[in-house]
């Protein structure tokens, strides 16, 4: 494993033992990042028109946002939610170049696998 | 209201309904649940703050296969158990899980139990818990994993 992916790893963990602490159990959380740039996200809908561009388009060759495809809502995953604070920021970034820690349950810290669409999305 | 398919997928959801024997806590773990549970989303929130002042210590029992059945090891299993047994002290079998990453699968374990029995309506009106719980069929009380679409239809 490389540096940057030991640090977002790192982050990753902190993060959802955090949570786990605190009682808090979103589905999954995750960190997204490129070089300096990362941050955190978690299960749930984001709204439409915050979405960055290249995202979007990447996401709507799998269908509409939030419908059901391959078993899961078109960007609803926290992967889809930490990816687009990094696309938004660093502009020149397409969504397969960035690293993702691994996505974990806060409740038992178990590491969940990526679904279909962000194995496609972002070439996991 | 009902709880969502969105809120389902993106929340691992504390859910509570009680049988003849037992009361019962279910983690959803972000999948879906079957459908006679959706409406307990107007008193989940509530009640388990309710559970988190009961002030009880019961002694339970965990489920022995965890390391096994989810293929952790014995470092990972006692930040899996963290909440587990938070619950299970407050007088709940408590159940979860088993395949993360798939909305689909209903298939649920028994994490821990406490290990002598509570009346659960006694024990609500003891404790002045008011919540009227949903009632359903009678949850496993082993260790093996189960359908929980096939208990609850």
């Amino acid at each position: 494993m490389g540096k940057e992916l030991e640090t977002l790893e790192r982050i990753g963990y902190k993060y959802a033992l955090g949570l786990q602490r605190r009682k808090l159990h979103p589905a999954a959380v995750i960190v997204a990042g490129k070089s300096y740039y990362k941050k955190k996200g978690r299960t749930g809908n984001i709204c439409i028109d915050i979405f960055s561009f290249k995202l979007r388009n990447k996401l709507l060759q799998l269908g509409e946002l939030y419908s059901r495809q391959n078993g899961n809502f078109v960007g609803n995953c926290a992967e889809v939610k930490a990816a687009n604070q990094v696309l938004l920021k660093l502009k020149h970034l397409h969504p397969e170049e960035i690293n993702f820690s691994n996505a974990r349950r806060p409740r038992t810290m178990q590491i969940i696998p990526p679904c279909k669409n962000c194995k496609f999305v972002f070439n996991l | 209201m009902a709880y969502s398919l969105i809120e389902q997928e993106s929340l691992d959801l504390d859910i509570f309904c009680l049988d003849n024997k037992k009361l019962i806590h279910i983690a959803s773990g972000g999948g879906k649940i079957p459908n006679p549970l959706l409406e307990t989303d107007v008193y989940n929130e509530p009640f388990l703050e309710s559970v988190n002042d009961l002030g009880t210590e019961f002694e339970i029992d965990i489920n022995p296969n965890l390391t096994e059945l989810l293929d952790i090891n014995d470092d990972e299993l006692n930040n899996y158990l963290f909440s587990f047994i938070n619950i299970a002290k407050k007088g709940f079998y408590t159940y979860d899980k088993t395949v993360l990453g798939s909305f689909e699968d209903m298939t649920f374990h028994l994490v821990a139990k406490p290990r002598h029995d509570i009346a659960p309506k006694a024990f609500l009106k003891e404790y002045k818990i008011t919540n009227e719980l949903k009632i359903t069929n009678e949850f496993p009380e082993t260790f093996k994993a189960f359908d929980l679409q096939q208990l609850i239809q």
